[in-house]
């Protein structure tokens, strides 16, 4: 890999997300785990003091309003700025709401690199996770998420319209995103 | 969860999205200021008798100047306020530019009245009806706007909807002076900044809510 190619660089997240967003899964996933280990460096040097399953949250709690708010990305713009406003806005809010807010220096975000992996904890295994949803948002979850299907087979398969299936889908994975959030820590360790 | 199985997830929620419309909401809100200054000044208030001709005097020609130009300097720049890396946009300056105007007007007045009659000349007739009026007018605009901008990803919420209750403030009051007959600056830079902010505070306050992601 070139010196100037580094993973966090500013035109590769540019071309990974810009890529992403024209419906490309393999270079989103990319963005979004170097976008993860940037946040997780920072959650980690920030608020090292929470246990591994608050700092993951807010990790996951980043990268959902990342993913949520893309279309506020404009493409002539860098996307460094924007990804540091989204994480500070929402690491300061959780960190707030776990009173916590002093310990974060907003000025220090920028520099920081991607931190090692950090070992994230499974509380509950992702099938049992989506077993907990009900509704059309579990049947979508577990036909495009586990299953595999895209959108379109899936609408097919439920007889809904493809923007029921994207919205149910949505739904489902933030619901999901609170519930590995909320389980009880069996099956772990 | 696992980290790497989340954005799997998320990777397979890509659908495009249509650019939100802002704009529409903007247009909306107008539309709405619109017809709310038509009920007041149509049905309710009626536009003061002798507009156009009390509109020639500078004083009151400044009462409009300064409430619209507060209005459209502020509200032009809230849209940017949808993106969350948005940083300094100025309107500290427009804002400061349409304070200075009105001090400049509130003092020259206030050099020139009797002093027997300065309680009475800033204390005028009408301050209840303009504050409440002008704040009635502006809540269901500023929260049809901050419901556009929670479209977006508003980084700063407090600040973004103390702007945006200010520049709606701006145009309400730009709407009430139709039918305001009071002209003497130590009345309208007075009451009128006071009825500006408290759309600007209410807006500060539950703009963090209705914005929240």
């Amino acid at each position: 890999m070139e010196r100037d190619e580094k993973p966090n660089d500013e035109a590769v997240l540019a071309r990974q997300f810009q890529s992403g967003l024209d419906g490309n899964q393999n270079d989103y996933r990319q963005f979004l785990e170097t976008v993860s280990k940037i946040i997780r460096g920072i959650v980690n040097a920030r608020a090292g003091g929470l246990s591994l399953e608050d700092r993951e949250d807010i990790v996951q709690d980043v990268i959902f309003s990342i993913h949520s708010k893309r279309h506020t990305w404009r493409r002539d713009h860098p996307v460094k700025p924007w990804l540091n406003a989204i994480a500070r806005y929402k690491i300061i809010d959780r960190l707030r709401q776990l009173g916590r807010g002093s310990f974060v220096d907003v000025d220090d975000y920028r520099e920081n690199l991607p931190a090692e992996e950090a070992d994230t904890t499974v509380h509950l295994d992702v099938e049992t996770l989506v077993g907990m949803l009900s509704g059309k948002a579990q049947q979508v979850v577990q036909l495009i998420g586990l299953e595999g299907l895209t959108i379109a087979e899936t609408a097919a398969r439920l007889d809904m319209k493809e923007n029921a299936v994207r919205v149910n889908f949505h739904r489902g994975l933030e619901r999901l995103r609170l519930l590995s959030n909320q389980a009880p820590e069996e099956g772990e360790r | 969860m696992k980290a790497g199985h989340y954005i799997d997830f998320l990777a397979k929620d890509l659908a495009p999205q249509p650019k939100p419309p802002l704009a529409l909401y903007f247009l909306a809100a107008l539309v709405l200021l619109f017809i709310e200054s038509l009920i007041v000044i149509g049905l309710g208030l009626g536009m003061r008798p002798d507009y156009f001709a009390a509109i020639t005097s500078f004083p009151t020609m400044m009462k409009q100047i300064t409430t619209l130009g507060l209005g459209v300097g502020v509200l032009t720049l809230i849209p940017l306020y949808f993106y969350p890396e948005t940083g300094r946009t100025g309107v500290l300056w427009r804002i400061g530019l349409i304070a200075a105007a009105m001090a400049g007007m509130w003092l020259s007045a206030f050099a020139k009245v009797e002093p027997g009659n300065l309680g009475s000349a800033i204390m005028g007739e009408t301050y209840l009806r303009c504050m409440s009026v002008v704040v009635l007018m502006s809540l269901p605009v500023l929260i049809v706007l901050l419901l556009g901008l929670r479209q977006g990803a508003v980084t700063r919420p407090s600040k973004t909807g103390f702007l945006t209750g200010l520049g709606v403030g701006g145009l309400a009051a730009f709407g009430y002076a139709f039918s305001c007959a009071e002209d003497n600056p130590l009345f309208y830079a007075t009451w009128y900044s006071i009825a500006m902010l408290l759309p600007a505070v209410i807006g500060a306050l539950i703009a963090p809510r209705i914005l929240r992601y």
